[in-house]
């Protein structure tokens, strides 16, 4: 495979990433041995040597490409500087500032990494954590190998039962109390107990006395209803021992049959009587209401009054009282008149 | 409800009898009736018989309510005995409960509630139990922690009336 490919692929992968300012600069292998923290001790081994170099006749010039996490604890090199085993070769080094909060993306892009240049199986759990020392986050986004965090995870669980041990025998523990220490407050406490009691058994015999029906009605807002006189209290009583009607007004439409039904039944608010009439002379109030009986207007009443005083046709005797007012100029002068003529 | 005939003879009911029924009655009691509860909790002879755990339960129910809805921050809460122990003295204190509306401190009420935390913690255990995984990814750390969810907590506490 030509390690322009290979480039190309790691640039892919680093835009994929999201990571754009990170540019290859060319590095011999005594350079690169220079440059990076060795972290994976065991690669000195000849079998691991012989593994590198396999992966490298493999791949071609894959192993060639080099990235170097800049941390706090120095320079992470994936592969690692173990892994420089041509010393005539150029390697392309990736250089990328992992400090501070970096630490995890540089991790994320070390796993990346690692997939593409086909060398999981020799980089160990050691290399990500010198990058980004949070095992549990690691281990959260499955960059360490799951038997890894197993092993941590099966640690914590026996850690945390030990705790939780230790609190349930603190807890038996401290069962064993001699009754005498604790006499006087449970006594107390007893005391007051049975007081607390006595107090809402008490309460609750004086919230089921009898209370005056109207102030409970007014309680529940319903004044108006407290206000209703004895001929409207005996029909509602009827009406909700039979419970009829209640039943038929929980159907919506039944409801508003019956509201229309009341609604029409009772006629309009009829306008009281002048109350002077009541004083007036039997024989008055007989006329008056015999009049009034028939007449659609004031007028009218007045005209049907006329007849009956004056014993004619009222509208002759109308039209001489409106033609004498008129010929005269008014009633003032009128009343002028007749003062003169007696 | 219970139906009693009018001329049934009157029987002594037990303390612990009395309180049962109303709570199923759904009496108000003080909010000091529960603190003494769990306080007397060892005294099955003056009770007139054990309490029994519906009872216990909704004892520590309202009295955790209490604390949950007045603290009212995070959205995890911890039920370890420490958690219930501190609980229910704050509650104690602050509804002013005897030896508390005297003393600031009382090493009798500590210990009196050291000595019922297991009874106490059974309860806490079984809400546990049936209380949705405060983390669904890592439901263990839940159990083993005995961490349940505010919300779901002060719902369900709401909800413990009577002795169901």
């Amino acid at each position: 495979m030509p390690i322009e490919v290979k480039l190309e692929q790691v640039q892919k992968l680093l835009e994929q990433m999201g990571i754009r300012n990170v540019e290859p600069t060319a590095a011999t292998a005594a350079q690169v041995k220079r440059m990076c923290v060795e972290t994976e001790k065991r690669r000195a081994a000849e079998g691991y040597v012989r593994k590198v170099e396999e992966v490298m006749s493999f791949a071609g010039a894959s192993p060639y490409v080099v990235f170097a996490f800049e941390t706090q604890q120095g320079v992470i090199c994936i592969p690692d500087s173990n892994f420089v085993v041509s010393t005539n070769g150029i390697y392309y080094v990736h250089k990328m500032d992992c400090r501070g909060d970096a630490s995890l993306k540089c991790a994320q892009v070390a796993d990346k990494v690692v997939d593409l240049l086909g060398i999981r199986s020799l980089i160990s759990s050691t290399t990500f954590l010198a990058i980004h020392p949070s095992e549990q986050e690691l281990c959260e986004l499955g960059i360490l190998p799951p038997t890894a965090c197993r092993k941590k995870e099966k640690e914590k669980e026996e850690k945390m039962e030990g705790e939780e041990e230790k609190e349930e025998e603190e807890e038996k523990k401290t069962t064993v109390v001699t009754q005498e220490e604790l006499e006087p407050l449970e006594s107390v406490a007893l005391k007051r107990l049975t007081e607390e009691l006595m107090r809402a058994q008490r309460r609750t015999a004086e919230e089921q006395k009898p209370k005056d029906p109207k102030a409970a009605l007014k309680e529940l807002g319903l004044g108006w209803l407290a206000d209703l006189g004895e001929a409207d209290v005996a029909a509602l009583r009827s009406v909700t021992e039979d419970k009829t009607l209640l039943n038929v007004l929980k159907d919506a439409e039944k409801r508003n049959a019956v509201r229309k039904f009341i609604e029409s039944g009772f006629a309009a608010p009829q306008p009281a009587a002048p109350p002077n009439i009541a004083k007036w002379p039997q024989k008055d109030v007989e006329l008056f209401a015999k009049l009034a009986e028939g007449s659609r207007s004031i007028h009218e009443l007045v005209v049907k009054y006329l007849e009956a005083e004056f014993g004619c046709d009222v509208s002759i005797i109308y039209d001489i009282m409106q033609d004498l007012i008129k010929q005269a100029g008014g009633c003032e002068q009128l009343q002028k008149m007749r003062r003169r003529l007696t | 409800m219970r139906a009693v005939a009018k001329n049934a003879p009157q029987v002594d009911m037990s303390i612990i009898a009395q309180l049962e029924e109303a709570v199923e009655e759904g009496k108000e009691l003080g909010p000091c009736a529960w603190f003494y509860l769990l306080m007397v909790m060892g005294r099955k002879k003056n009770l007139g018989g054990p309490v029994r755990k519906r009872l216990t339960a909704k004892a520590l129910g309202q009295i955790l309510l209490w604390v949950v809805e007045r603290n009212g921050k995070g959205n995890v809460v911890s039920l370890k005995s420490t958690y219930i122990r501190n609980a229910i003295i704050l509650y104690a204190k602050e509804h002013k409960c005897y030896p508390y509306d005297s003393a600031q401190t009382s090493p009798q009420v500590e210990r009196i509630i050291k000595a019922h935390m297991r009874a106490i913690m059974a309860v806490v255990r079984r809400w546990v139990r049936i209380a949705p995984p405060c983390d669904p990814t890592n439901p263990t750390v839940c159990q083993r922690h005995l961490m349940v969810r505010v919300d779901w907590l002060r719902q369900f506490l709401s909800g413990l009336s009577g002795l169901a």
